[in-house]
């Protein structure tokens, strides 16, 4: 039965996801994990899923007009690597309204910046891999963004020599929560803060050199069936360093310390890997 | 102004250059709009062109679309 439901979710994924092509990777990695002191091997492959919308908004849209958006996000994890991921299932519908705000120049007019804000409502589905602990919730986000991009000169051929992109904002999940483990439920309440910040420095081929991510976040736990968690607040920050070694692969190192739903496993990971692009 | 000029000058206002040496047959990637920007350029051109559907737009832009002959070939679909 569990079998059967993993598959649906596999299947409704891939529908879901066909048009997005760009973030398709394969990541073969060493983790050492803080938390049982022990190292562990990651494998991990990204299936045509769409992005999250922290990470980069966009991509494929159900709906789009007058800057207001549709977008259905799926993120599935569901490796052996228990302790390296939160290891969940998150199922999301995005629905948003998005304020462009107006570009401006630096002096030397070589740097385009942004400043651009967002509001979304989201229902949400989140759910460990065996589902024994599951969330339905609707989620409200005020996202600010912040993106700046320099270019190398005012001559052709121009590239993009570095960009930044600073994603900050405040969100509050309401909803309900099942957990199978205590055979309870409850009424599932956060508040919280969500950060997301990432650095690409570019080479003269265009390509990404350097890519340098930290991106998290930390809330309040107002309501939550007790027995799953004596904190008050909750959170997660994950930061990584890629730099490219040859041609569409790059080395990578990465940090995870913290928690997240649906169960609040603390995660404390070291990781290096190789991630290949294709 | 025509759609061309109109397109290149939403194009170079994310570049240093002046709009006439955009060259709409070059793709339209990093080297021209950072991918981070690529939202605020769809928005651009969704405003400066009512008529065009912005969904079509934004999906094709971050799979299909390559460069601004791509976009001036919707637009010319769409205006005449």
């Amino acid at each position: 039965m569990k079998a059967l439901k993993i598959t649906f979710i596999l299947a409704l994924t891939a529908f879901y996801s066909k048009n997005a092509f760009a973030q398709d990777f394969i990541r073969l990695g060493v983790a050492h994990d803080f938390q049982k002191s022990k190292v562990v091997q990651t494998f991990s492959f990204d299936f045509n899923r769409t992005e999250k919308v922290d990470e980069k908004k966009g991509k494929f849209l159900l709906f789009d007009k007058n800057d207001f958006y549709l977008l259905p996000t799926s993120d599935v994890n569901i490796g052996d690597g228990v302790t390296s991921s939160e290891n969940n299932i998150l199922f999301q519908l995005n629905l948003g309204k998005a304020f462009y705000g107006k570009k401006w120049k630096s002096k030397d007019n070589l740097t385009t910046k942004v400043w651009n804000k967002a509001i979304e409502f989201n229902p949400s589905y989140n759910s460990d891999k065996l589902f024994s602990e599951k969330l339905a919730y609707g989620q409200a986000k005020f996202l600010l963004n912040f993106i700046s991009a320099r270019h190398n000169g005012s001559v052709e051929p121009i590239y993009v020599k570095t960009e930044h992109s600073i994603a900050t904002g405040l969100f509050t999940n309401i909803g309900y929560r099942y957990s199978k483990t205590y055979d309870k439920d409850n009424l599932y309440s956060t508040f919280g803060v969500l950060l997301d910040y990432k650095t690409r420095l570019l080479n003269s081929k265009n390509e990404e050199n350097w890519v340098f991510k930290i991106s998290g976040n930390y809330y309040f736990i107002a309501s939550d069936v007790s027995q799953l968690t004596t904190d008050k607040f909750g959170g997660i920050i994950k930061s990584s360093i890629d730099r490219l070694a040859f041609t569409k692969t790059y080395l990578g190192i990465s940090h995870k310390y913290g928690n997240d739903n649906p169960s609040y496993k603390y995660v404390h990971t070291l990781e290096l890997s190789l991630k290949i692009k294709y | 102004m025509t759609n061309q000029e109109k397109l290149q000058k939403i194009i170079a206002a994310y570049t240093p250059l002046d709009y006439t040496q955009i060259d709409l047959k070059r793709t339209i990637k990093d080297n021209y709009i950072a991918s981070a920007f690529k939202d605020n350029f769809c928005h651009d051109i969704c405003i400066c062109w009512r008529s065009i559907d912005t969904t079509q737009l934004r999906n094709d832009m971050f799979v299909k679309l390559k460069t601004g002959d791509d976009i001036l070939k919707i637009l010319n679909y769409l205006v005449l």
